[in-house]
């Protein structure tokens, strides 16, 4: 990692762009040296407060892109996977961007020598509807006359038509519920330093953009552009790199504040009473990748009939899919219409119509032999466990737990190999790590953790399934029934 | 220099649009490769929704995926002058919808006027209102009595609806679904008739209330409705329906009924009467159908004239509460609009 300051030797650009350009020169540079198809960057339409991404592929058009817009929350790691997925593209990515197209990378949905990823210091960003109205609230202004806005040193910035400019405290607009968007506020990445470059404005001289060099590819880029004779550089002083680290750490802190606050839990919520299954909250996500395969659309998910869903079976799903990877990045939030903030063979088993019903998910190598010994070696244990036979404890989803709990069950039991047992290696491994998600979720839904159980049963264990059975019985005993709304 | 770039084809774009699923007038982005619209964008900064959007108007864009690839529009438009010439002209009805613009329902009552023909406009039996509430004042009322599943059913209704709650309103919902998610916000619930509902709460309603509706069960309930002291606003089906209102004298159920039976050659401007009206249309000698897209109506049609979509032209709708509301073509089309095919059938 490295440091330098850097501004456009275009003049074009030097007077489009914010302190002194350097984003936007060093996307001219990627186009004009052929090393990209083109430019994904944001662009404003009708006003300040409306821009979308657009694909530039010359290098004439990018002034168009210049500047900063934090009344467009824009999200870029979902365009690229979808639509640019065989091509050459650079973009430029806030930190939400920056970690979606990480999570991407990951799953193979994006290729990263395919891309070059400008990373821009982000403060947050704000709704563009509910800034034109903030803006009418705390400002001596109409909206209509702002011309561009910034955030910095904790204010949220406007500059009018005539030159004068207005600032208002963001901590004073958000404890009247304006000001950033809610996961800006509890965001803690300020800086994306998984981009090649990071870019902004912290700890930079006026005129100059403060550039952190991430990894040999931003390292070339920077060369390259200074080569080409389009970027100036020069090394901040050591008061420009504590200067810009203070201000990281001021919004850090005031990010982990709001992070500390109390959230009710999901028990406690009624907004998902509201849910109207347009699926916008999928369909948005950067990190939803399965599209049409999506398990929410598989029959033992879709219930049309049932609206809202229950959301164990819904919300708890998308839950048991996201919690891995969520990037905070706010665009659930942004399109649910109505809420504001805040193996499919299980429906087969036909559970027991009284007393405790009990789902064990075993696995066909160890605890279902497990149990199997028990059987014949004619231990008694509960007669209210239905066995699922799986393959491997690693073949199980989480939503197949919440899908039981949807369908009835009082109680969910899994048993698997023992660690270091796996029949496929490493599936138990996989099965540990759900499980502390599945504990989780259960509990922000209102069901006792005590009702999921897990264990390492090997087959010859006949004596320990008998026990677990027993115990797990005698818990939910004690819990009673359990009753989802 | 020939650059790598230049070899590669790539015409991803945004553009804005509304969304034509019902009368609240969302903003939507539709997102292009090339001239093939692929998928939808968050219109975050559309002040009606701010870029949440249903379902529906999601999925709005599929009506791309069945336009009529195979008829000749030439030959369609000349079969249907031929049918139009054969026919006398009070046998002739035209059907104008609030899925046609503004500009487009204009053009077909001067040319049903002009040739003498019958007009038929079907409002679902609701009509336009002098002075209707905004969704503001829905947000902001202190009672809200929501008639229809709205949170469902219009969500970015449902939604100021949800706010009018926050706000501490107090909310009574009708509907005939006794599932209904607006029933999970509400403080009174009912599955009764909307006069037996306004009745109930007639007390109840004062100058700080709202009644939103999306149905009526009879005529009489608008005289009601209009007679109340609060503000109403009426949440229609199509998008351009509370425009059309302006145009066009709207015609009730029965009516539409007789001038179909009274009709031999039937007009219909892009909409799906099968949909909205249970009734033997065979009974109709001639059916031109002017759509952009297939649907029942198609179906049964003896020519269908292919015409362009919102998509693919310049236009405005008028949403529920008033506001006109302008939208440019995002893709091309070699189909003439309604207004040009009616000035073919004018020559």
């Amino acid at each position: 990692m490295s440091y330098v300051l850097a501004k456009s030797q275009n003049n074009e650009i030097l007077e489009a762009g914010e302190c002194g350009g350097a984003v936007t020169s060093i996307l001219k540079y990627l186009l004009d040296e052929g090393l990209v198809d083109g430019v994904l960057a944001l662009s404003p339409q009708d006003d300040v407060y409306d821009a979308f991404p657009v694909f530039v592929t010359d290098s004439e058009d990018l002034l168009k892109t210049a500047g900063s817009y934090h009344c467009a929350p824009t999200m870029i790691g979902d365009l690229v996977q979808k639509y640019f997925i065989d091509k050459k593209v650079a973009f430029t990515v806030k930190p939400c961007d920056m970690r979606a197209v990480e999570e991407l990378i990951t799953r193979h949905k994006i290729n990263r020598d395919n891309i070059y990823m400008i990373g821009l210091n982000c403060g947050g960003t704000v709704s563009p509807v509910s800034g034109r109205k903030m803006i009418d609230l705390f400002y001596e202004a109409n909206p209509d006359d702002v011309v561009s806005e910034e955030i910095d040193k904790g204010q949220f910035i406007i500059e009018l038509a005539d030159g004068s400019e207005e600032a208002v405290k963001i901590h004073d607009l958000e404890n009247e519920g304006y000001g950033r968007r809610n996961n800006c506020q509890r965001c803690d990445v300020k800086i994306p330093r998984k981009a090649n470059i990071a870019c902004g404005n912290w700890g930079a001289e006026d005129g100059w953009t403060f550039i952190e060099i991430n990894d040999e590819k931003g390292q070339e880029l920077i060369d390259g552009a200074k080569k080409a004779g389009i970027l100036e550089t020069k090394s901040p002083s050591d008061a420009a790199v504590e200067g810009r680290s203070k201000v990281e750490n001021i919004m850090i802190k005031m990010a982990k504040k709001n992070q500390d606050a109390t959230y009710p839990t999901v028990s406690e919520m009624t907004e998902w009473s509201r849910c109207i299954s347009c699926y916008a909250c999928r369909d948005v996500c950067p990190i939803c990748w399965c599209f049409e395969n999506c398990e929410l659309n598989k029959p033992y998910f879709k219930d049309e009939a049932n609206i809202p869903p229950v959301p164990i079976a819904f919300q708890g799903v998308r839950l048991s899919h996201m919690s891995f990877s969520c990037v905070d990045c706010g665009q659930c939030d942004d399109v649910c219409p109505i809420i504001q903030s805040r193996k499919n063979r299980i429906i087969e088993v036909i559970l027991m119509a009284d007393d405790l019903k009990i789902v064990g998910l075993l696995c066909n190598w160890c605890c279902y032999g497990g149990a199997d010994t028990a059987g014949t070696a004619r231990m008694q244990y509960s007669p209210n466990i239905r066995i699922i036979r799986v393959m491997c404890s690693g073949r199980i989803n989480p939503s197949m737990i919440f899908k039981a709990f949807q369908e009835g069950a009082d109680g969910v039991f899994v048993g698997g190999c023992h660690i270091g047992d796996c029949h496929y290696d490493a599936g138990n491994y996989k099965w540990s790590r759900r499980s502390k998600i599945v504990e989780d979720i259960l509990e922000e839904f209102g069901i006792e953790k005590e009702r999921f159980r897990h264990e390492w049963i090997s087959a010859s264990e006949g004596e320990k399934f008998q026990r677990t059975m027993e115990e797990f019985h005698k818990t939910l005993t004690k819990l009673g029934p359990l009753e989802l709304e | 220099m020939l650059l790598f770039k230049d070899l590669v084809r790539i015409m991803f774009e945004i553009k804005h649009t509304l969304c034509p699923s019902c009368s609240v007038g969302c903003g939507i982005n539709v997102i292009l490769d090339g001239e093939e619209i692929v998928g939808t964008f968050p219109y975050k900064r559309h002040p009606v929704n701010a870029g949440k959007n249903c379902l529906n108007g999601r999925n709005s864009i599929e009506c791309c995926e069945s336009k009529f690839e195979d008829i000749d529009s030439d030959k369609a438009i000349a079969d249907a002058l031929k049918e139009i010439k054969s026919c006398d002209s009070s046998e002739v009805s035209v059907i104008c919808s609030g899925y046609d613009t503004v500009e487009e329902i204009e053009a077909i009552k001067a040319f049903a006027e002009s040739k003498g023909f019958n007009i038929g406009f079907y409002a679902n039996d609701l009509k336009s209102f002098e002075d209707v509430a905004s969704y503001d004042e829905i947000a902001g009322a202190g009672k809200v009595f929501a008639i229809g599943d709205l949170l469902y059913e219009n969500p970015l209704i449902g939604r100021r609806i949800v706010h009018a709650k926050q706000n501490d309103a107090k909310i009574y919902a009708l509907s005939k679904n006794e599932n209904a998610v607006t029933f999970n916000i509400a403080d009174e619930t009912s599955t009764s008739s909307v006069q037996e509902f306004l009745d109930k709460f007639a007390g109840e309603i004062d100058d700080s209330s709202v009644v939103v509706f999306n149905y009526v069960d009879e005529a009489d309930d608008l005289d009601k409705l209009e007679s109340l002291s609060c503000k109403v606003l009426p949440v229609f089906s199509k998008p351009n329906t509370k425009g059309a209102l302006g145009i066009v004298d709207p015609k009730s159920g029965n009516e539409m009924i007789e001038l179909f039976d009274n009709t031999k050659l039937l007009l219909v401007f892009n909409d799906d009467i099968t949909e909205d009206f249970d009734y033997d249309f065979g009974r109709i000698s001639k059916i031109i159908s002017f759509a952009c897209c297939e649907n029942d109506t198609t179906e049964i049609a003896d020519i269908v004239v292919p015409v362009k979509s919102w998509l693919e032209q310049d236009g405005s709708f008028v949403n529920a509460m008033g506001d006109e509301q302008n939208f440019s073509s995002v893709i091309e089309s070699d189909n003439l609009s309604i207004v040009e095919v009616i000035e073919e059938l004018n020559k």
